[in-house]
């Protein structure tokens, strides 16, 4: 664990020169966007995408994270992990998976499921009975990528919650 | 986004029990105003040597901008009232905004009848003189208009409660009905805004006097005339303190002891019994009839005269 702690630190202090050869740096950046409807003089409707600076409840704001291995050595295993944050809930339908594996946490990261996640809950009958889970439960995404990420290799997320 | 309780008039008899049950209902306001909205994503992987290694992304923050809200609660009535009463209209005036704002309120009725707003000081939805007091103008706008002064965007203090005391006025017809319409605006979005209505319904007296004579027709002096007097009220509100006065006509002398209430006899002297001639009126017939019921009460008075 010191020794990766040290490697961060040393890419963040730009001494790249300093860490070995084939040490791996995924980076990733995320980017806010609200979703502006417009209807034409024909009355089709438009969505463009603005900067999410600022929103009001009910607006859509589209997160994406792009991933990228700015390293010099092969990225195993690697995993994007977003809390939804405080104030929004999740459009369920929205979460990109095309050849990821996503998974959720409806607790925080404790505990995870295959997204989208079930819970279980008792019925009028008393009977036990899973259902989807309520948008507003999810608290926390990640995908999970299929294979390493070589130097230079990126990939792109995206998920979008809708402003409390 | 706002969750709206169905509008319903409440009826007459449960306008009591409403008023002092009208619960203040919890509105989801949007987030906060100002909140910031802040997401930033983390990236775990291992290196080819099984090393665990992560980064955080940079940190993306939306801020919450304001949106006004406003709720007027509840449809009063119809309640049903005489010319000449003072209902007092409760209702719960609420920001369903996201931020702290003030909320104008007016009452206007449509009849042009006199309405006042009242701050229902202890929230009762009863009027109380010595405390409840007309709403004023205190959101600093210099609008004139009264508001709801400083409420909140969540809990107690994003309500307010007041009392829309409207007047009959007197002389109001029988049957005739208004609706006062209380529209509350937000004063940081005057696009936002709500509206409640109190619907009156008036009842009042309508007294109709209908006179006959017999025998009709030409008649020679000397001749004995029955004059009956059917005194009724077709409004649908009971009347009270009905008076009946007559002259007696001119070229005719009243014949003593001759007046009768309902068929029964009465004396003419000014006296315990409810009729009278030239007592509590010179040279007139007095009747107190006094109460006549609604929809049909009536009363019948006759006197006879002999012409000169």
């Amino acid at each position: 664990m010191s020794r990766s702690r040290a490697a961060v630190l040393a890419m963040s202090l730009g001494l790249t020169a300093w860490a070995s050869a084939n040490t791996p740096t995924v980076e990733v950046a995320v980017t806010a966007h609200k979703e502006v409807v417009t209807v034409d003089a024909h009355g089709k409707k438009a969505v463009t995408l603005v900067p999410a600076t600022e929103g009001k409840a009910g607006d859509t704001i589209v997160y994406t994270l792009r991933a990228k291995n700015a390293g010099t050595g092969t990225a195993v295993d690697p995993r994007i992990e977003d809390p939804i944050p405080a104030g929004t809930v999740l459009v369920v339908d929205s979460v990109k998976h095309d050849g990821y594996r996503v998974e959720a946490s409806l607790d925080g990261g404790s505990t995870w499921q295959a997204f989208p996640a079930s819970v279980t809950r008792k019925n009028a009958a008393g009977a036990i009975e899973t259902v989807a889970a309520p948008a507003e439960s999810y608290t926390t995404l990640r995908w999970v990528l299929n294979g390493p990420l070589e130097p230079g290799k990126g990939t792109d997320v995206s998920f979008k919650v809708r402003i409390r | 986004m706002i969750r709206r309780l169905t509008k319903g008039g409440i009826g007459l008899a449960v306008l009591a029990l409403a008023m002092t049950v009208l619960a203040v209902p919890s509105w989801a306001v949007g987030t906060r105003a100002g909140t910031n909205i802040t997401n930033t994503a983390r990236v775990d992987f291992r290196d080819v040597n099984g090393n665990a290694l992560f980064q955080l992304s940079n940190t993306v923050s939306t801020t919450v901008s304001q949106v006004g809200g406003v709720v007027v609660d509840p449809n009063n009535g119809p309640v049903t009232l005489d010319p000449g009463d003072v209902f007092y209209f409760p209702h719960v005036v609420t920001n369903a905004g996201n931020f702290d704002d003030y909320i104008n309120l007016t009452a206007v009725s449509a009849g042009g009848w006199p309405v006042t707003i009242y701050r229902d000081v202890n929230g009762d939805g009863v009027y109380q003189p010595a405390l409840d007091i007309p709403l004023l103008d205190s959101a600093g706008d210099a609008d004139a208009i009264p508001d709801s002064g400083f409420l909140s965007d969540s809990g107690a203090g994003s309500s307010m409660r007041i009392l829309v005391a409207v007047t009959v006025p007197a002389g109001t017809a029988d049957g005739a009905g208004d609706v006062t319409t209380v529209t509350g605006t937000s004063v940081f979005d005057p696009t936002k805004t709500d509206i409640a209505t109190d619907t009156i319904n008036v009842t009042s007296p309508n007294v109709s006097v209908v006179k006959s004579v017999a025998p009709l027709g030409p008649q020679p002096p000397g001749t004995v005339l029955t004059y009956t007097i059917v005194v009724t009220n077709n409004g649908s509100a009971a009347a009270s303190t009905v008076v009946l006065t007559d002259p007696i006509p001119a070229n005719t002398t009243y014949q003593a002891g001759t007046i009768t209430y309902n068929a029964a006899a009465r004396t003419d002297g000014g006296d315990a019994d409810n009729a009278d001639y030239n007592a509590t009126n010179p040279g007139q017939i007095t009747v107190a009839i006094g109460a006549l019921a609604a929809s049909g009460g009536t009363a019948t008075v006759t006197f006879q005269v002999r012409i000169n």
